[in-house]
């Protein structure tokens, strides 16, 4: 029987229970379309994960002297000729930027605390990290030669500070012994309270690199345009800079590393656990389907239909809803994307949020895989809820059911 | 007593309420009845509200287990239960900010039925030197005999002792590293007094432990709190007076009792639960909350579709057998109300099955715990979690699911039902004749 004529009286049957069928068709389009929107509100947290661990500080690649992970201080620091550039291509590559971050304490007039002092290029540093993000009150850092030193919000309030007051800082040198100096504060960070503000402090990299005095930075730091380019971008890096790690963001930050994965695994569960949700109500609705035409079908056996085309005509009646049911789940999923194109608003839960690596907007951000792994599913879905009934088709005898 | 005694006894029992009461029994019997006349429909029905009652068990057992595992066991690091804070700490944690008569507060606090241990505890920033090296670390001046049952930091030593004597002091794995000490070292610490003059105390390790948080193990030095309340001019003052109650959940209900515990000594101290001294753990938990019951209830409303086609279905089916009815004098509402009463039969049905598996299922778990698994690893760290989990069955979530279905199932009954109140029982009885 040719298929054209099975899709044709499959797709007659479906109209035949129009108030049934458009139940089931809701019920499935509800699902697809929570599932569409659901994978890209969890895909937007994974982006948030992968922005916050990579401009954080991080970049894609970075690379570290050995053993710089696990004491940041600056005798773990490597020589970077000033004409370097790393061996990627543009179309590769946002930016680089070199650094020197060593623990310091910092000192105001009425608090002390324990900070990472970075030694910024800030004009490197805008293309690739968040410090181009932040509000700055008062002025941020001018140039890789500017003294000043930049804090976050919430460090100035716990030091009781202000922008053009001096904070006093001291840290140990290249050659082991302590050093001290006054910073005048050029600008307060705003980095939305998160960690960052309380941990980090910027100057530029010439005078934090006399005041510890070296020529050494400790950190080359690699943003890319996609996080695909890691690979081949790792290679040239570790040819370059032999002796020395080249690590990515996964390894730099394995608890954001580890979030992202069980995102990707999450995804996949919400899916399957929402179509098997579905499949009751499918498989009894085809049941009844079935059912009601036994009489039909054994008509249909005895005037010659092979048991196969019984079998596809009813997984086609499966399919074809499921697949209408599917395309209009998608449409209201991508338009539901659309709406909350601004982000749904998390600030009640901020502390919450970033805790999770979440920021306090939860922008979704719609991938075409998984759009595409949820129809895959779907289908497979409609031709397991269609085996029983299908089944049950066949096993009808032409006889015993004309006879009815 | 036998039957007939009772009837006649009582002759004040009205003869319609006995029909009635025979009626309900009838209709539910018939109802139970009709529901297996189509044995596949109401099998795959109630295994879809099975599905969502199991789901639903499962769901709300395992968060409620791994958020109070989670919330628990952050409480167990350092902060406890609950705090008795000088008001203004929260916001500005520096040494100005202290607790007046911390003793006496402590005592006080101890007196609380339901608080089972209490702690004081003095934080300030110093200078951590050795040689020419030096680090900033958060100080704590904590009483070694009261401590332990405060905080799980000295279960987490991992070489050496916990501290004893005035001298001793425990470092966080990386800040010993970084300094390049070891236990039995000696180091200095320095720091200004309340007064801002210079603090400065010579100790020596006896202790490094590994906490788990980057953080601490990183800014972390516990000293004996008498030396540290000697040395920074602090009297009997202190940052914080820490408290463990018997049963965390209970921390709410027990705050009204410290307060008024600690009322008389006429201090303007704050009492602080956990949620208030970890709002990042608290906001999670309530993150969430509410995004699981966004899905849950997504999968209620999916199910409750497939329970409305079904009685669709089922009252389409019948309209013969409605039209029957209807002619030989049932009322339409005791149609509806049997369609109704099959509804409820299912429903039970249903929940009843999702609870057994639900309930297997976590019970099981339970006894086994789930290993978080090394990928989960890095998330426990991160939310210290323990590494294998025991979700206790939450009963809540097993006495609501059912009652959910039972009044999804209800609606969905209702809205075909109400078709019979206009079928015109000759036009019923034609149907497929």
């Amino acid at each position: 029987m040719p298929l054209r004529l099975l899709l044709q009286l499959s797709w007659r049957n479906l109209w035949r229970h129009r108030r049934r069928n458009l139940m089931l068709f809701t019920a499935i389009l509800v699902a697809i379309a929570a599932c569409v929107l659901l994978g890209s509100l969890i895909r937007g947290m994974q982006n948030d994960m992968m922005k916050d661990a990579v401009e954080n500080l991080s970049g894609n690649l970075k690379v570290l002297a050995p053993g710089y992970r696990e004491d940041p201080s600056i005798e773990r620091a490597f020589a970077l000729t000033e004409d370097y550039r790393p061996d990627i291509p543009d179309d590769e590559m946002i930016g680089w930027t070199r650094r020197v971050r060593v623990p310091a304490v910092v000192t105001s007039e009425r608090e002390t605390r324990g900070i990472s002092l970075v030694g910024v290029d800030p004009g490197e540093e805008r293309a690739i990290s968040f410090l181009a993000q932040v509000d700055v009150r008062g002025e941020p850092l001018a140039d890789a030669d500017d003294d000043r030193i930049l804090l976050g919000v919430e460090l100035a309030a716990r030091l009781d500070t202000a922008v053009g007051r001096r904070v006093v800082i001291m840290t140990q040198g290249a050659d082991g012994r302590n050093r001290e100096a006054g910073f005048r504060v050029a600008g307060l960070y705003d980095a939305s309270g998160t960690a960052l503000e309380k941990s980090y402090a910027f100057t530029g990299i010439h005078p934090l690199q006399k005041l510890l005095g070296t020529n050494d930075v400790t950190e080359v730091s690699v943003r890319l345009r996609d996080d695909r380019f890691s690979a081949s971008a790792n290679r040239a890096l570790s040819k370059e800079m032999g002796g020395l790690e080249v690590l990515n963001w996964r390894q730099l930050d394995p608890q954001a590393a580890a979030f992202y994965e069980i995102a990707d695994v999450g995804i996949t569960i919400w899916y399957v656990i929402l179509l098997l949700a579905l499949a009751f109500g499918l498989i009894n609705s085809l049941i009844t389907a079935v059912l009601e035409r036994v009489r039909e079908f054994g008509m249909l056996r005895a005037l010659g239909m092979r048991p196969r085309a019984v079998v596809v005509q009813v997984v086609i009646e499966s399919v074809l809803i499921v697949a209408f049911a599917l395309a209009g789940g998608i449409v209201v999923g991508v338009g539901l994307v659309a709406f909350f194109a601004d982000g749904i608003d998390l600030s009640n839960y901020a502390a919450g949020a970033e805790l999770a690596g979440m920021r306090s907007r939860l922008v979704p951000h719609l991938i075409a895989r998984d759009v595409m792994v949820l129809g895959a599913l779907a289908v497979a879905l409609a031709v397991f809820a269609s085996a029983y009934p299908a089944w049950r088709a066949v096993r009808i005898k032409p006889l015993d059911a004309l006879r009815r | 007593m036998p039957r007939e005694t009772l009837a006649a006894s009582d002759t004040a029992l009205p003869t319609p309420r006995l029909h009635r009461a025979g009626g309900l029994g009838l209709s539910g019997a018939l109802a139970w009845r009709n529901l297996w006349r189509n044995r596949l429909r109401t099998t795959l029905t109630a295994g879809g509200i099975a599905f969502a009652v199991t789901l639903i068990v499962a769901a709300y057992s395992l968060q409620g287990g791994a958020m109070d595992a989670m919330a628990d066991h952050a409480t167990q690091l350092l902060s406890g239960h609950l705090q008795i804070q000088n008001p203004a700490y929260a916001d500005d944690p520096s040494l100005r900010c202290l607790v007046p008569d911390a003793t006496a507060m402590a005592r006080a606090l101890k007196s609380v039925p339901g608080v089972t241990a209490v702690a004081q505890r003095a934080v300030g920033f110093a200078l951590v030197s050795v040689g020419e090296r030096s680090y900033g670390a958060q100080v704590m001046g904590v009483d070694p005999q009261q401590e332990p049952a405060v905080s799980s930091l000295a279960n987490l030593v991992v070489k050496g002792r916990y501290i004893a004597g005035p001298d001793d002091a425990l470092l966080g794995s990386v800040i010993a590293r970084n300094l390049d000490i070891d236990v039995g070292d000696e180091f200095v610490l320095l720091g200004s007094k309340l007064d801002g003059s210079v603090a400065a105390l010579s100790l020596h390790v006896s202790g490094i432990v590994e906490s788990g948080s980057a953080e601490l193990d990183r800014t972390l030095v516990q000293v004996q709190l008498a030396a540290f309340q000697d040395e920074f001019g602090l009297g009997d003052q202190a940052h914080m007076v820490v408290a463990r109650v018997s049963d965390f959940e209970h921390v709410g209900a027990t705050l009204p009792a410290v307060e008024a515990a600690i009322a008389p000594l006429g201090t303007a101290s704050v009492v602080l639960p956990w949620q208030r001294l970890m709002p990042e753990v608290a906001q999670t938990m309530q993150l969430k909350r509410a995004s699981s019951l966004v899905m849950l209830s997504l999968i209620a409303v999916l199910v409750t579709f497939s329970i409305f086609n079904s009685f669709m279905m089922t009252v389409f089916e019948r309209t013969r057998e409605f039209g029957m009815l209807l002619a030989i004098g049932m009322r339409p509402a005791g149609i509806i109300g049997v369609l109704q009463i099959e509804a409820a039969w299912l429903a039970l049905l249903g929940a009843g099955i999702g609870l057994v598996v639900g309930g297997a299922v976590m019970t099981a778990t339970q006894h086994v715990g789930i290993p978080l698994g090394q990928m989960a690893g890095e998330l426990a760290r991160r939310f210290n979690l323990p590494d294998r989990i025991y979700p206790p069955l939450n009963v809540g979530a097993m006495l609501a699911a059912p009652l959910l279905m039972l009044l999804a199932t209800q609606l969905a009954a209702l809205i075909p039902a109400l078709r019979i109140r206009t079928l015109a029982p000759v036009d019923a009885l034609r149907v497929g004749a």
